[in-house]
């Protein structure tokens, strides 16, 4: 018999012959562990605004009424802005930024990308298979000021 | 004078069924956990024992022989920001010590977890990469 014939592979099996390194960290022989979709998009928001350069998450409609449901102490501002797919493995996210103006861009938008995989693996046991970021509108530090009409004449 | 020792009214009048009892202590032990933070906040997943309603915690009937059931034990919980297959793999620990406690350690199937919702510590920036 050959060494190629007589090598075997020794991998982890279940009782059912299941690959066990397949499965990820959720699946195990007693039982498994889910991630609802909730959970997921709440890890997304909160490493997205932990980059700096991040101005806010989610496009002007949806910060709009998530300013609006907020004051009134309904829904979950985290999640406005970042949508995900979760299987029971992976999870792909979609994300809607406000940048400040005078960052970079790409460099803003990468470190997202990068801190959202890390937070998402190592809170969920997940793997994050592609995190796709839509740029929607850049912030100036005179935005937030009162810019109220004030009528030239009575 | 004669003494009486009388037992446990509560306990001797509960005779819950094996899966009342399993629901009743895999949510107990659940929620001793530190960073499991609450049950079921959608309010959709729960044992019904008599008028007594069990959050979070579903037990089905799964496999075992005539005489000797056995169940799949399902949980709705809300965690802190932690690693949670980590937490998920401490919660079975603690459930399943609890239930040899009581005796029915041989009666859990799989014990299955669902996170359904975080609870957040204050935002925090980071340096720019």
């Amino acid at each position: 018999m050959s060494a190629t014939e007589t090598q075997t592979k020794t991998t982890a099996t279940t009782a059912t012959g299941t690959d066990l390194a397949t499965k990820g960290p959720l699946v195990t022989d007693t039982g498994s562990t889910t991630i609802a979709d909730g959970v997921v998009s709440k890890v997304a928001g909160l490493a997205t605004r932990e980059v700096a350069g991040v101005y806010d998450v989610g496009g002007g409609a949806a910060r709009a009424l998530g300013s609006a449901v907020a004051k009134v102490g309904v829904g979950d501002r985290l999640t406005q802005g970042v949508s995900v797919e979760v299987g029971t493995r992976e999870a792909a996210v979609d994300l809607t930024v406000v940048i400040e103006y005078g960052e970079s861009i790409p460099q803003v938008t990468e470190a997202v990308r990068q801190n959202v995989i890390k937070r998402i693996s190592g809170i969920t046991g997940l793997t994050v298979t592609e995190v796709n970021i839509n740029v929607t509108d850049l912030h100036f530090a005179g935005d937030d000021e009162d810019t109220s009409d004030e009528s030239r004449v009575q | 004078m004669a003494t009486q020792q009388q037992a446990t009214p509560a306990a001797d009048e509960r005779r819950e069924t094996p899966r009342i009892q399993l629901a009743r202590l895999a949510a107990s032990a659940a929620l001793e956990h530190a960073d499991v933070t609450g049950a079921d906040p959608a309010r959709t997943h729960a044992t019904h024992a008599g008028s007594e309603r069990l959050p979070g915690v579903t037990v089905m009937p799964e496999g075992g022989e005539a005489g000797a059931p056995r169940y799949a034990v399902a949980l709705y919980l809300v965690a802190g920001l932690t690693d949670l297959p980590v937490l998920a793999a401490q919660v079975e620990s603690q459930v399943r010590r609890a239930a040899d406690a009581e005796g029915l350690g041989g009666a859990i199937s799989a014990i299955h977890i669902t996170f359904t919702d975080l609870t957040l510590p204050e935002l925090k920036r980071t340096a720019h990469a």
